[in-house]
């Protein structure tokens, strides 16, 4: 069990209160139904997260309200709304490289980007 | 060898989880549908929609697969350990629990009370209903192989490390309600990949042992239950129950080298148990594949769809597609793939051997054949049509596209996934009503051979 978690420490990695409040808001509205975390979670909507540094945090309070397309508008407190983006952008701290910092090698290995 | 002429009877709570485990499925297949519609067609602000039907067609997908193998394992162990069940009424007991508890997640899921993990969406509460439900399951498992004398089968192997690996798998996936790993996103990303993983390994275990416990009986072969190659495969899969989350753990950072190992296992395993139906099925005589024929069929359906399962798990664990293909599509493939084409093919070849397979009268007619037939083509075209979405939305996920433009793009290859979809529910439910309707009317063969 603990040969798996080791090399998850990272420094400053731990969740603020506002980023906790926003993942217990993530949980009471299901937001796995349609969106992955690290690539767990349902697949109607995109993986979540890097989406703070893809579309900024301006971005995702709109659609958080508002909701876009096919993302419904939840009935979200002001509240949940600020802890989900803390959440986010927490998330975004300890994502893996997004697709401008990677190359694919001939032999299918991916390679952070020189 | 000679088969002895003393039978047991298939005990009530037994039949009862199987006669259950039809029931989700179809439920199962009810909501998959409206899932697919919910997505293809998708309607926002109204009150019931992906967010509700997603989580409990995956909760009922799930409870269709351990309800059912409970209701095998109770079915089938008296002759396989040669004792009665420990509990008859213990059984019963268990059942009852299964079912209030089940209807109580079935509402919470459906009234959007939400716990909101990945797969297990309920309110954390209904963990310890299901932790009790294991622990009855348990005692009496445990209860009747004790008073059996060894040295015990290769599925009775099977079975005990399937229940033990559940408490063990379950527990971790519960260990997100401590800070020290819901404080750590990445921790606990690892923790749940890992959990999920592996507690698939628990119940393949479950799901193995009920087949390779039936293919001895089918084929009267009793030497093959400790043959080298069982058990080998046998330590291969507790490796891989052991191992096998790295494979799904790429998309979180964290160390690599156990996902390469990891991969190597799994994919190992996989061969290794179409290998066995494969070698299985060209031992066994006409008479007996006549004799046990809808078991045999969805057996080796089996066996087929672990090929494909097979092709699509070497390509995505490639790092740089699975880079590229993971949160699309494909990963549905993959796990409806395995979950349809693997699980739930064993399982209903599984149900018919309980039901019909103790009088030898497997033989059901046109109904089954045709539902069959009609199960294997729909699911090839639902897989294709997963695949393809995944493609599509691989290519263009990298893009500036906007998310629902993609979807939107998409609508017909959803709607192909969904006619496929009830193409699926239509043929199981053909071989369903059969395999269901024949037993209610004829109760007699509720018996086994020993
Ligand atoms: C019914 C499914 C559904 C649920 C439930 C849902 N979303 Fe979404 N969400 C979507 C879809 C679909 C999109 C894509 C919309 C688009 O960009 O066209 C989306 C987009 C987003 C985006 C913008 C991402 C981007 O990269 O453009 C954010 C942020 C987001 N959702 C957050 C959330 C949060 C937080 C929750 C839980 C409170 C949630 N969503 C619940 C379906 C859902
Ligand atoms: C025996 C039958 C079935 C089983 C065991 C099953 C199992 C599953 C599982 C395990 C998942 C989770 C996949 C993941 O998160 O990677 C899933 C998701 C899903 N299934 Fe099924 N399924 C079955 C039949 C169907 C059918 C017939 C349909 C309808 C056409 C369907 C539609 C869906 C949909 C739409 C999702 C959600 C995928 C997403 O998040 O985008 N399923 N199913």
């Amino acid at each position: 069990m603990f040969v798996y978690t080791r090399g998850t420490e990272r420094p400053g990695q731990a969740l603020s209160e506002t980023q906790m409040e926003g993942k217990l808001a993530w949980q009471k509205h299901n937001c796995s139904a349609c969106h992955q975390r690290f690539g767990l979670g349902g697949y109607m909507g995109p993986d979540l997260t890097r989406a703070y540094s893809r579309k900024g945090e301006a971005y995702l309070k709109a659609v958080l309200e508002f909701g876009v397309g096919n993302m419904p508008k939840l009935a979200l407190s002001d509240d949940e709304i600020d802890g989900l983006v803390a959440y986010m952008k927490a998330l975004d701290a300890c994502a893996p490289p997004a697709r401008e910092e990677v190359t694919f090698t001939w032999y299918g290995v991916v390679k952070p980007r020189e | 060898m000679v088969r002895s002429r003393q039978t047991t009877r298939v005990t009530w709570p037994a039949l009862g989880f199987v006669y259950l485990g039809v029931g989700i499925l179809i439920a199962t297949l009810a909501l998959g549908c409206l899932a697919m519609f919910h997505f293809a067609f998708a309607s926002p602000g109204s009150r019931f929609t992906f967010q509700h039907s997603r989580p409990l067609h995956v909760s009922l997908a799930v409870a269709w697969i351990f309800g059912t193998v409970i209701g095998l394992v109770y079915a089938v162990l008296p002759s396989a350990t040669g004792r009665p069940l420990f509990s008859k009424r213990l059984a019963g007991f268990h059942l009852a629990w299964f079912v209030f508890f089940g209807l109580a997640i079935v509402v919470a899921l459906a009234s959007g009370s939400f716990g909101g993990r990945e797969y297990w969406a309920f309110p954390p509460i209904f963990a310890i209903a299901i932790l009790v439900s294991w622990l009855l399951f348990a005692i009496n498992f445990f209860g009747t192989v004790r008073r059996g004398k060894g040295p015990y089968p290769v599925y009775v192997w099977m079975w005990m490390t399937g229940i033990l690996g559940f408490f063990f798998t379950y527990g971790e996936s519960l260990l997100w309600m401590i800070p020290h790993f819901s404080g750590n996103p990445i921790r606990e990303a690892t923790v749940q990949w890992k959990s999920y993983g592996s507690m698939v390994g628990s119940w393949n275990m479950l799901i193995y042992g009920t087949q390779f416990y039936i293919m001895k009986q089918i084929e009267g072969e009793q030497a093959s239950g400790f043959s080298k190659k069982a058990f080998f495969f046998y330590f291969l899969s507790l490796t891989n129950m052991m191992f096998n989350w790295g494979h799904h753990t790429y998309p979180v950072p964290g160390s690599v080298w156990i996902d390469h190992v990891a991969y190597v296992i799994s994919l190992t395993e996989l061969a290794f148990f179409v290998k066995i139906i494969a070698d299985w099925s060209k031992r066994l005589d006409a008479a007996r594949k006549h004799r046990h024929n809808t078991s045999y069929r969805f057996f080796v359906a089996a066996e087929w769809w672990g090929y494909l399962n097979l092709a699509l798990a070497l390509l995505i664990s490639i790092p740089a597609i699975n880079w590229m293909t993971h949160g699309t599509h494909i990963t549905v493939a993959h796990a409806m793939g395995s979950t349809i084409g693997i699980n739930t093919m064993i399982l209903i070849g599984a149900v018919s051997y309980v039901l019909h397979g103790g009088a030898g009268q497997e033989h059901l007619g046109w109904q089954v054949s045709k539902g069959f037939w009609l199960t294997q083509v729909s699911l090839l075209a639902f897989f294709l049509s997963l695949v393809g979405a995944g493609v599509y939305n691989a290519v263009h996920e990298q893009s500036e596209v906007q998310h629902t433009m993609i979807l939107f793009q998409l609508k017909p290859v959803f709607g192909a996934a969904l006619v496929a979809g009830l193409g699926i529910a239509a043929g199981m439910f053909l071989v369903l009503a059969k395999l269901v309707w024949t037993h209610a009317r004829h109760p007699i063969p509720q018996t086994e051979p020993v």
